[in-house]
């Protein structure tokens, strides 16, 4: 019989710089998971490590070690902090609770950006090298198959993915409704603030094949160069660069326009009338609203990017609910099914217990009965299963099925075991306790769910 | 017929299905859509080289059923490529169907005018070949033509990221000037073997004032409207929504002088 465990930090538990503390890099996951494999070769590990959280998986006997306690004490000791400290921010579940988490981790649901998808690949990577370490099993295998498997199809049958959250990454979505291809492509940056450089960092991942900043103070245009590899040009040249750039990001301090529509109705001849995608994120505006209804000209200030975030929002209310339902019914699947492999060895033992009983007592009672013919010994011996399998019926299929039990299944299994005086199944992993929902494993010890 | 009405049932499965995945987009919306096509293309081709076996003619271009239908199925085709190569989730919305209008024409006219064609030189050979070539870029340069359309005013009004993903502007605009610049040529060959025939005083149905036939006007309004629309590397000022208009319009004309071939008077 094992139990599942997990002890974990994210975003929602602990700031970014105990967060990089407890964090695992590649080699270091490795390493940890096959010392912690080592020390208890008997339990099974995942240890999921990224920038958003740390998640020690662990599958174990009830009884046996390690207990939280002494995967944070080994935890803490590991990236040299208090444990005490790190306790703190470290979230404990067990059982039904940890297939859940985990679900949903795998889903983005538990994400800091809800619908991204780096996450399944992390999961999928924390997996890979726990297998590759040798230490996950029969209880750890078939929980990460299938939360990848929900990961995938909440990704895919939800509209989670879709549309963007931050000002910033939604005018990148424009910027590829606009354009195909960015090699080609000049990103022209007007000021040198802190709202362009997030912006030109997420525009970064398109790949522009050329990032100019116009910048009146030239040093700051400067300092802003060293990290984002751009040319820097002076504010007086801006009608040029304006001709060859397609994406423009404007953030000046500027309290009147700098792009009046005459100077677009100038640029744009020049440019060929090439699309030219401007985001306006300076307030007062940079850029004068009538360059909108210009042709081939998309302007967004902020209030349209803010607007598309919170549309965005309002949009995923229907999706999150959809992947919280392929989640919820997911951990139900999974626990249905475990439940069916822990409790049938157990219920095996049982039907054969009663069978031999019932059959040593018709063998005592047809030894009192030497007439008795072969046909009529066999529609005894008939009688006799019959007996058996209607009153053993009834009791097992309320316990196969996960509304018909009240408690856990590790009292039931417990319980049966001593009533019935059954052995404990000999097969490695096969039986795994869900305590039910809040409820309490008496066994363990544990902390509920 | 009855394969073909086949291939526009399931053309027409396809569009549904295609509708539905706006709403919910599955996987498996997307594969049955997908195969819906292949079936189709499957079902016209048979259509196709049955009646091909039957009237023995190489060439989709003996008659009306041929050249249409042939023209509908390469239509589905062009969406298959664009999908399997570099997807463009809604193009199916858009060109689909226009294939199923070209596979119906087929069916109909095919049934009622059949307009056997007997091409005697190089020239009767070339010219349905081009023209109905030239109806084929046109309706894939008025699908790119349509959508270019909605994403640019979607981006106007600033909607939000979602809904039916449409590609970008750039790729559009590129796939509307491709096609309407093939179109344009095909049809400029085809109108070149039209005016070779009738030089060379071959029997045709436009009579002796054939230059003011529907057919002709029709045709030729078709070349200046793609004449202008690829008008834009030396008049960029028309590229973009205007360039787009000008591919619909022009699609819609060359339709015109489709169905204005089957109503003319005379002989073939």
């Amino acid at each position: 019989m094992q139990r599942l465990l997990l002890l974990g930090m994210n975003h929602t538990t602990a700031q970014l710089d105990l967060r990089e503390k407890l964090a695992f890099g590649g080699a270091d996951r490795d390493a940890a998971l096959a010392e912690l494999h080592g020390r208890f070769p008997e339990c099974e590990f995942v240890l999921l490590s990224t920038c958003n959280r740390t998640e020690l998986y662990l599958a174990r006997q009830p009884h046996a070690p390690p207990r939280f306690e002494e995967l944070l004490q080994y935890l803490a000791q590991k990236r040299g902090l208090a444990a005490d400290e790190l306790g703190r921010h470290m979230y404990q579940k067990t059982d039904r609770d940890v297939a859940a988490h985990l679900f949903a981790v795998a889903s983005s649901l538990d994400s800091m950006v809800l619908g991204e998808t780096q996450i399944l690949g992390q999961v999928r990577q924390a997996y890979d090298a726990a297998c590759q370490a040798g230490a996950v099993a029969a209880m750890l295998n078939p929980l990460f198959q299938r939360a990848l498997a929900v990961g995938k199809q909440v990704l895919t049958q939800t509209a989670l993915a879709e549309g963007r959250v931050s000002v910033a990454s939604v005018a990148v979505d424009y910027a590829r409704r606009i354009f195909d291809t960015f090699a080609d492509k000049t990103v022209l940056s007007i000021g040198a603030g802190k709202m362009a450089a997030l912006v030109l960092t997420n525009l970064a991942e398109l790949s522009p094949g050329r990032l100019v900043i116009c910048n009146r103070d030239p040093a700051k245009a400067a300092a802003m160069v060293q990290t984002s590899r751009a040319d820097v040009a002076p504010l007086d040249d801006l009608a040029d660069h304006l001709a060859e750039a397609d994406i423009v990001v404007s953030s000046t301090g500027s309290s009147a326009p700098i792009i009046t529509r005459a100077l677009m109705e100038a640029v744009m001849p020049r440019r060929r009338y090439k699309p030219v995608f401007l985001i306006d994120i300076a307030l007062p505006r940079d850029v004068a609203p009538e360059v909108a209804q210009m042709e081939n000209v998309y302007l967004y200030d902020l209030d349209d990017l803010q607007q598309a975030v919170a549309a965005t929002r309002s949009q995923r209310g229907a999706a999150l609910e959809a992947a919280a339902k392929i989640v919820a019914d997911q951990v139900e699947q999974f626990i249905v099914a475990q439940r069916a492999r822990q409790l049938g060895p157990i219920i095996d033992q049982l039907y054969r217990r009663w069978h031999e009983l019932a059959q040593e007592e018709l063998s005592r009672t047809l030894a009192k009965l030497p007439q008795v013919s072969e046909a009529e010994r066999r529609q005894l011996e008939d009688l006799a299963r019959r007996i058996v399998n209607k009153l053993l019926h009834e009791p097992m299929q309320m316990l196969r099925s996960p509304e018909g039990s009240h408690g856990s299944v590790i009292q039931y299994l417990h319980a049966m075991e001593k009533l019935f005086n059954l052995g404990p199944p000999q097969e490695k992993g096969v039986l795994t306790p869900f305590p039910e929902k809040g409820g309490q494993d008496p066994f363990s010890g544990e902390p509920p769910s | 017929m009855l394969l073909m009405l086949g291939a526009v049932a399931l053309l027409l499965l396809s569009v549904v299905l295609s509708l539905f995945r706006l709403r919910r987009p599955t996987n498996t919306l997307r594969l049955a859509a997908k195969s819906s096509q292949y079936w189709a293309v499957g079902l016209g081709l048979a259509a196709l080289i049955w009646h091909g076996l039957s009237h023995r003619s190489l060439l989709p271009s003996g008659d009306n059923f041929e050249s249409l239908g042939a023209v509908g199925l390469l239509l589905v085709g062009f969406v298959l490529y664009v999908q399997g190569v570099r997807p463009i989730p809604a193009l199916d919305l858009f060109l689909l169907p226009p294939a199923v209008l070209m596979l119906l024409c087929a069916v109909i006219f095919g049934r009622i005018k059949p307009n056997a064609y007997h091409p005697e030189n190089l020239w009767a050979w070339m010219h349905p070949l081009c023209s109905y070539g030239g109806a084929l870029a046109f309706a894939i340069a008025a699908a790119g033509g349509c959508m270019y359309l909605i994403l640019a005013a979607r981006l106007r009004k600033k909607s939000p990221p979602g809904g039916p993903d449409l590609g970008s502007l750039e790729r559009l605009e590129r796939v509307n000037h491709s096609a309407a610049a093939l179109g344009f040529a095909l049809l400029t060959l085809g109108m070149v073997t039209g005016l070779m025939i009738i030089h060379r005083g071959a029997p045709t149905r436009l009579g002796p004032h054939w230059l003011a036939s529907p057919k002709v006007l029709l045709a030729f309004s078709v070349w200046i409207v793609y004449a202008l629309a690829l008008h834009t590397p030396i008049s960029p000022a028309l590229r973009g929504r205007k360039s787009a208009m000008l591919s619909i319009l022009g699609f819609a004309l060359m339709f015109g002088t489709i169905i204005a071939v089957q109503f003319m008077p005379g002989s073939p």
